[in-house]
């Protein structure tokens, strides 16, 4: 899952990644609000968090300007602003949630959770197709009564195939959910990742459940 | 106090009433002393003008009316009214009809003033010769001592009614004019009547009306009440309606008015700073958890840990900074602060500050210049102004890029002294420079953080300089460089 960081503190922002990061999300920072509305609309995130005392255009802007696009791609503002009206100019502007600073680390990454599970149909914290289960908090699959061991990458994919389940996804949306921005779409990298997955997850079980649809992509589904 | 003296409403009506009542007096007192006396005066003119008539009347013809002579028959006489006509009894002689027609003349003369007019003649010995008939068996006694051909007046009792009398006297006879004092006491007792019932008619009109006149004056004092009371914190954009009438209350509500905004408005400036302080706070807060909250999820190298601490130090040693520079303005704004005021020679301060901060431009490779140096002293806080001018030293190296220069200079110019920092930094846009005094205002954001401001120091820089009874001015060209001068008066 790829989250689009706007922060213009660098510190504030280098930690938020750092600890998504470490969480298996994919994160990209921009440090103005023009650079966040341009990163936003170009390319594709599961979850903006938005800061709103931003250089050049604030947060709120940035927010209302996404809202009358195509974007419903959650937003989770994060500021130092704590007064109600903020608040309610914030989610009014089209925010999803509101967080204030000074956070614990542990409740952004709840809201980052719960805020995933809105834009799927998956209301649990625990993804699942088939006997496949997979824990969004401790990061833990299984399948049937075998417990499996997931790298970061391997861990967002599956999630990612999970949340969108039943849907072909080609390999560009893939790599804009799971690799960040500088992620070079010429190589193999994802059709290697996926072969990981699938000798993890699909052998030793008669049912499979990741499928490749040819000359478009992957599929994960229970047939 | 009772309470209903609180209301000014009842107190208004209860001097209102006073005073009505006082002016009523007075006026009652004054109009019967004036009525009265000028009756009694007009009284005793006419009694005057009457006697010197019935004199001058009697007086030719005096040697006909011999004393102790049928005055018994005259006052029979007189009686029967009106007068007999001189044919219709003859004479009985023509020396007691010539006096019978005397005394109908005076009589008749009497008819034509009032019939309460007493009228009376003595001889020389006191005896009366004539009296008119109103008098019956009464006579008019008068116990002055009368001189002759002199008129006085005087008061007198006839039976139970206390009569006003004119006397004259001449050698032959005492005349006397009299006419009852129950007239002009009846008039004056309705007059007092009138009075008395007046009073209390008035003197409840002027406590309903005026009651009524205060309650209605008061209404908009009550509405101001009201709505002033409703007026809080929380409200002090709202005010009072303003009165379309420039009166006493519509100056009152124009004053109060003035109030709310000015209270609105250093409430709003409060608020701002609180909001704003609380935000520059919890910048270095929101790092400062963050990053130790995220040290301490998972495993890290003893690098990481370090990197973490410094810059959690880092972010602590600013949260120092603000806290001290709040601090500072906090007591400024309560006026708590003690300023050490003494002689200081600026020259020898620049010097020092030269000194201080040379190794802080060598950092950047900029050229820190001392170009003038006159020789002032003047009365100051040495350490105030020292901060003064390192806060405007230190800005003028932190945004001035590598490689650039800045100059300090200390002159002297129409009695002030004047400290110049020039740099060739990025300069400050022309809209701006009216704001960079501002509290935690910051041209670059991002830029003023990194180099570790606190956005309060040049609003310290200004609050020195008017504590010193000073200036500063900024000149600025973007991307050339800027000018901070600050004056002092020298004393």
């Amino acid at each position: 899952m790829r989250i689009l960081v706007v922060e213009d503190e660098k510190k504030v922002a280098r930690f938020i990644q750092q600890g998504l990061e470490e969480e298996r999300y994919t994160v990209d920072i921009a440090f103005d609000g023009e650079q966040g509305l341009q990163m936003a609309q170009s390319q594709s995130y599961d979850l903006i968090i938005m800061d709103i005392m931003l250089p050049r255009k604030n947060g709120i802007e940035v927010t209302r300007e996404l809202r009358t696009g195509e974007g419903n791609t959650p937003i989770l503002m994060l500021t130092a602003k704590s007064a109600i009206e903020d608040k309610v100019v914030g989610l009014d502007s089209g925010a999803d949630d509101y967080l204030t600073k000074p956070f614990a680390f542990a409740e952004l990454l709840a809201r980052v959770r719960s805020l995933m599970r809105r834009g799927s149909m998956e209301k649990s914290t625990i993804l699942s197709v088939a006997d496949l289960e997979l824990d969004t908090i401790t990061h833990k699959a299984r399948r049937g009564s075998r417990t499996i061991e997931l790298t970061a990458k391997e861990y967002a994919l599956l999630e990612f195939l999970l949340r969108n389940r039943d849907r072909v996804l080609s390999r560009t949306i893939i790599s804009e959910h799971i690799w960040d921005y500088n992620f070079d779409t010429g190589t193999n990298l994802i059709d290697v990742y996926v072969n990981h997955l699938r000798s993890k997850i699909d052998s030793g079980f008669d049912r499979k459940l990741i499928h490749t649809v040819r000359g478009v992509g992957y599929v994960l589904k229970e047939e | 106090m009772p309470s209903w003296t609180k209301s000014i409403r009842v107190r208004l009506t209860f001097w209102y009433t006073l005073l009505v009542l006082s002016t009523l007096l007075l006026f009652g007192g004054i109009s019967y002393y004036v009525v009265s006396s000028t009756l009694s005066e007009k009284l005793d003119m006419s009694l005057r003008k009457e006697v010197r008539w019935v004199r001058d009347f009697i007086e030719p013809q005096a040697s006909k009316l011999r004393p102790g002579k049928r005055t018994v028959d005259v006052r029979i006489r007189a009686k029967a009214k009106p007068a007999p006509p001189p044919t219709a009894a003859p004479p009985v002689d023509s020396v007691s009809s010539e006096i019978d027609e005397i005394w109908n003349q005076v009589y008749r003369h009497t008819l034509q003033s009032s019939a309460k007019t007493y009228i009376q003649f003595n001889d020389r010995s006191g005896t009366i010769i004539y009296r008119s008939d109103n008098l019956a068996a009464d006579s008019l006694v008068v116990q002055d001592t009368l001189a002759l051909y002199a008129t006085i007046v005087t008061t007198t009792h006839i039976a139970s009614e206390v009569v006003r009398v004119a006397v004259f006297r001449d050698q032959n006879f005492t005349y006397l004019v009299g006419y009852p004092l129950s007239d002009l006491r009846d008039l004056l007792e309705s007059l007092y009547w009138i009075f008395l019932v007046l009073l209390p008619i008035a003197l409840t009109i002027s406590v309903v009306g005026g009651f009524m006149l205060a309650k209605k004056s008061l209404r908009p004092v009550e509405d101001i009440t009201t709505r002033a009371r409703r007026i809080t914190a929380e409200n002090l954009d709202q005010t009072i309606p303003a009165r379309s009438v420039d009166d006493e209350l519509g100056r009152l509500t124009g004053t109060i008015n003035d109030m709310i905004g000015r209270l609105h408005a250093s409430f709003a400036q409060v608020k701002q700073f609180s909001a704003d302080a609380s935000h520059e706070l919890r910048t270095p807060l929101t790092i400062v958890r963050g990053e130790i909250e995220l040290a301490l999820r998972n495993p890290k190298t003893p690098d990481d840990y370090r990197r973490v601490l410094e810059s959690t130090l880092e972010e602590v040693m600013r949260m120092n900074a603000i806290v001290e520079n709040l601090l500072v303005l906090a007591k400024a704004d309560q006026g708590s602060f003690r300023a050490e005021f003494a002689e200081v020679d600026l020259g020898e301060l620049v010097d020092e500050l030269y000194e201080d901060t040379e190794v802080l431009a060598g950092r950047k490779h900029i050229h820190l210049e001392l170009k003038k140096k006159a020789l002032i002293t003047l009365v100051g806080d040495r350490i105030r102004l020292r901060q003064l001018f390192l806060n405007l030293i230190d800005n003028a190296i932190k945004y001035t890029p590598e490689g650039g220069s800045v100059s300090l200079t200390v002159d002297r110019q129409d009695g002030m002294a004047l400290f110049r920092v020039e740099d060739t930094g990025m300069g400050i846009p022309q809209e701006e420079i009216g704001k960079i005094f501002d509290r935690f205002y910051r041209v670059d954001k991002a830029r003023s953080r990194e180099m570790g401001g606190s956005g309060l120091g040049l609003s310290i820089a200004r609050w020195i300089a008017e504590m010193h009874r000073g200036t500063i001015t900024v000149t600025s060209e973007l991307h050339k460089g800027s000018s901070f001068t600050v004056s002092l008066p020298i004393n």
